[in-house]
């Protein structure tokens, strides 16, 4: 990772591409352009940006083709759209599709930045998280199964005797088992646990 | 009976008859004064001879002196007679001539005087005795005495009688009647000579025998008799040439519808042939008087042809007069005459003459005629617009009257008009390059403003057709004001273009959203251009190589926006038809980089196939981008259905005879229903559309002369055909 966050930049507008990538780097970032949506594609898995900018319509794939497209590839990479015109049908499926933003064309240099932070910002919480999680991981991976088990139920929120019943154990026996778990996961409360086991991935055991 | 007794009464009585018969001839013709003196002359050679006769048988010298003293008298009377026959019969010419005829009749006249006052008579004066000699067998009387010299006075007067016949002689020559000159002159003469050599050789008693002036008087008589003869016969054959003649002039007088007439002044009673009368109706024994004719000449110009007869009569003039006639049968007649006066010798009016025309049916062909083109002008002035006729020079020959009116010329402006002056301009081009079609072709019609004389211009439709009047070329033809046509048209195509108009907004309203990415595109870029200037700006180092293309961007955009916006601004104008040599290859390529937002959004791929140029058409330029928008605005609609990736407009172009033929098809539904319905106005399969677009299109088109129709595609979708005429400069 350079210094300075890199900014991918769809457009089939040349125009439009050569001025927004001006603008961007004015600003400090680094911008790499595509023409259109297959050409990111192909280039992909070497040179991921940090964020993406996508103008919507394009011909061939659109910009919202292209985030479905990236998600199905399991490519996470926080998108802020463009367009021309924007229809409330067209925000919601960008914005359920995970885009950070929708912005209409011609857009000022100050939306624009503020999205592009916004969208730094997800990638730099992201990064914390899955950091978060890779640490979680070990933890947990410290845990024996019964350990794990105990765990799945103690993030339902549910009390060490009503756990215990559920295990079919005694209410003691949960007890050590939580003050074992606990200090192998490294937190102080059930509270941090569930956002561990959230990050990552356990589900709750199911209730009676 | 003696033959001497049977050879002089058979001459004085041969002498008689001829005498007779001439004088008859000169009572019933007066001016027959040859014959009359013929006449004389032979009735003196009876005389001579009855009075010969006696002599010869005379009982004594008493009685034959008397006899030969009256025997002067016939003799008298032949020189006289002979005279006057020269005169009237071989009319020699010259005062002086006359004189020696005068004076040879004079001379005899004083010899006839003292033939009767001095003894015994003018041949003898004394007749001694008779002597008895043998002539023709036959013992007769010859005078013995001496003879009177008075009687040189006589022969004197023989000797200028003979000088006046030759005189004759030679004139009737120098007529060239040559064979008149040559009988009577050298009878005459011969006779003459003879008689009165032999009546001296009597007289001085040289030669014995009677006194036969007579017989060679006879001569003469006979020799005159000849010629008169023969004068009379040509006068028959002329007589009967003349009616010929005269029956030749009637033929002809008749045929020709003519008539004489002549009016006596002093009777008023007039004269006219058969014929004539006939034409008057008025039977041959009617009697012609002025009352009589007037009867017959129509009421209404009785009294003009009446004062026309009165002043005629009164002062020599020639005179024409044209009246009618009603006949007794009751046939009208038309005619015209031609009369003159007739005077006497001392230039007195007498009466007048004339010939009668019946002009009727030259008056009945006037009046028919007349009546024809009061007929035709009636057509000419019932026809509503103009009605003219000019010549290949370009004047004006003849219009109606309602040319005058409409137009505000003058009768006399118009004859001085000619058909360029009707035009101006453009007008005047196409009506010259007309006015050659109508003499090459046979015909022609046109719309063309006509000037009028107060500066108005009105739209008529003209015609023309070629005539040949004369041998020469015209044209004729008519013109009708077609300004209410051209209202009622105009007005028809200001609410076409209306209509045209909120179609093309409504249209654009529907393509907004792409219209405004094609705005926005530039904007965009210009904004960020100018920001990111702005912030490059603002660093110590500026990098002036990237403000240029900063600013060359901001500027190239700027324009591009602008010609979005002037496209868009030229849609929404309500603007009139031009009409105008258009490249629709072009025209079409423009209305694609408006809609590239729409058909970007929509995913349709455009595939052109057309050639590289394409000849113009005549249109207007914003309705046929009307039109193309609805057909590509129509099929991506069309496709909405279709997989993307599938959606494919294929615009097709090409030259088709002398139209230009144009196909936009799509991989669409396709339509289900006739072609036809679809462009039905308010038809339309789409939830917001109104129904228009398609029905506008077709107006369109067809107020282009061109045609727009819709075919199902066999692989799918639709295509819609458009053809357009190619402008006449351009398929020139």
């Amino acid at each position: 990772m350079s210094s300075n966050p890199c900014i991918g930049l769809v457009d089939d507008d040349e125009t439009v591409r050569r001025a927004l990538r001006r603008l961007l780097m004015a600003e400090g970032y680094d911008v790499r352009t595509w023409g259109s949506a297959d050409e990111l594609l192909t280039s992909l898995p070497d040179s991921a940006p940090d964020c993406l900018v996508l103008d919507v319509q394009m011909p061939g794939l659109n910009g919202l083709d292209l985030q479905e497209r990236l998600s199905s590839h399991g490519v996470r990479i926080p998108i802020i759209f463009l367009t021309g015109q924007g229809s409330i049908p067209m925000t919601v499926r960008a914005m359920q599709g995970g885009a950070v933003n929708f912005l209409t064309k011609p857009v000022q240099d100050a939306d624009l930045f503020a999205a592009v932070r916004a969208a730094l910002e997800v990638v730099k919480r992201q990064r914390t998280a899955s950091r978060q999680a890779a640490a979680a991981r070990k933890l947990h991976a410290t845990l024996t199964p019964r350990e794990q088990e105990v765990m799945a139920h103690l993030i339902t929120g549910r009390l060490n005797k009503q756990v215990a019943a559920d295990l079919g154990t005694s209410e003691q026996t949960i007890k050590v088992h939580r003050m074992r778990i606990m200090d192998k996961m490294q937190v102080q409360s059930v509270a941090e646990l569930v956002r561990l086991a959230d990050v990552l991935g356990v589900k709750p055991a199911a209730g009676h | 009976m003696s033959l001497i007794t049977i050879l002089w009464s058979a001459t004085a009585s041969a002498c008689i008859t001829l005498a007779l018969v001439h004088g008859l001839v000169w009572c019933r013709q007066r001016d027959a004064l040859a014959n009359f003196m013929f006449s004389l002359v032979a009735l003196s050679t009876a005389g001579m001879g009855a009075l010969e006769l006696c002599m010869m048988k005379a009982p004594g010298p008493e009685q034959y002196s008397t006899l030969l003293r009256w025997f002067q008298v016939p003799v008298w009377l032949g020189v006289l007679s002979l005279a006057g026959f020269i005169r009237h019969f071989l009319r020699p010419t010259g005062s002086w001539v006359h004189l020696m005829g005068l004076s040879a009749v004079v001379l005899r006249t004083i010899c006839l005087v003292i033939n009767f006052t001095v003894p015994v008579n003018l041949n003898y004066r004394e007749l001694t005795e008779l002597r008895s000699v043998t002539f023709l067998g036959e013992s007769v009387a010859v005078p013995v005495g001496v003879a009177n010299p008075w009687m040189s006075l006589a022969q004197l007067s023989l000797i200028m009688l003979l000088v006046y016949v030759v005189l004759g002689a030679l004139a009737a020559h120098r007529r060239g009647d040559c064979r008149t000159a040559l009988v009577v002159g050298s009878g005459i003469t011969l006779f003459v000579l003879a008689g009165t050599a032999q009546a001296i050789l009597v007289f001085w008693g040289m030669v014995d025998m009677p006194i036969t002036a007579s017989l060679f008087f006879l001569g003469c008589v006979a020799a005159m008799s000849h010629e008169l003869s023969l004068d009379l016969l040509a006068a028959r054959r002329q007589a009967a040439d003349l009616r010929q003649s005269q029956e030749q002039i009637q033929l002809a007088a008749d045929s020709a519808s003519v008539g004489f007439w002549s009016l006596d002044k002093a009777t008023g009673r007039g004269w006219m042939p058969p014929a004539t009368r006939a034409l008057f109706g008025l039977d041959d024994d009617v009697a012609l008087d002025i009352t009589q004719i007037l009867q017959v000449v129509h009421p209404d110009d009785r009294e003009r042809v009446q004062d026309s007869i009165r002043k005629a009569l009164d002062k020599v003039q020639h005179t024409r007069t044209e009246f009618r006639i009603i006949r007794p049968d009751g046939a009208q007649r038309c005619v015209v005459s031609l009369g003159r006066s007739l005077l006497d010798d001392q230039g007195v009016i007498i009466g007048r003459t004339g010939v009668l025309i019946d002009v009727t049916s030259q008056r009945l062909t006037e009046e028919a005629l007349e009546q024809e083109q009061s007929v035709s002008r009636a057509v000419f002035d019932s026809v509503p617009g103009l009605l003219y006729l000019y010549d290949q020079e370009g004047r004006l020959v003849r219009w109606n009257q309602r040319h005058e009116i409409l137009t505000g010329y003058s009768s006399e402006e118009l004859q001085h008009i000619t058909a360029a002056d009707w035009f101006e301009g453009e007008d005047l081009a196409i009506m010259k390059r007309e006015w050659k079609k109508v003499f090459n072709t046979g015909q022609t019609i046109t719309e063309l403003n006509l000037k009028m004389k107060d500066g108005r211009k009105v739209p008529y439709l003209l015609t023309g057709v070629r005539l040949e009047i004369e041998g020469r070329q015209h044209l004729v033809g008519i013109g009708i004001d077609i300004s209410e046509r051209k209202r009622v048209e105009n007005e028809l195509e200001q609410k076409r273009e209306e209509m045209a108009h909120l179609s093309r907004v409504a249209s654009l309203g529907e393509l907004s959203g792409a219209l405004a990415h094609e705005l926005n595109q530039p904007l965009c870029s210009i904004l960020s251009n100018a920001q990111a200037a702005q912030r490059l700006l603002a660093r110590e180092k500026i990098d002036l190589d990237e403000m240029q293309e900063i600013l060359a961007d901001i500027v190239s955009e700027d324009r591009r926006a602008g010609e979005v916006i002037e496209r868009l601004r030229a849609l929404l104008k309500r603007g009139e038809t031009k009409l105008q040599p258009l490249d629709l290859h072009a025209c079409m390529e423009e209305v694609l980089k408006l809609m590239h937002g729409e058909l970007v959004a929509r995913g349709v791929i455009v595939a052109r196939e057309c050639p590289p140029s394409v000849p113009a058409v005549l249109a207007d330029h914003v309705q046929l981008q009307q039109v193309f928008i609805n057909l590509i605005a129509n099929a991506c609609d069309a496709m909405d259905s279709t997989p993307p990736g599938r959606r494919l407009l294929t615009l097709r172009c090409r030259e088709e005879g002398k139209s230009l033929h144009m196909e936009v098809q799509d991989t669409g539904a396709g339509f289900q229903m006739p072609a036809d319905d679809l462009f039905q106005p308010f038809h339309t399969t789409k939830a917001e559309g109104m129904g228009m677009g398609l029905a506008i299109c077709r107006t369109i088109v067809d107020a282009h002369h061109g045609r727009l129709w819709a075919e199902p595609c066999a692989a799918g979708g639709a295509v819609f055909h458009l053809t357009l005429p190619f402008s006449v400069s351009s398929s020139a």
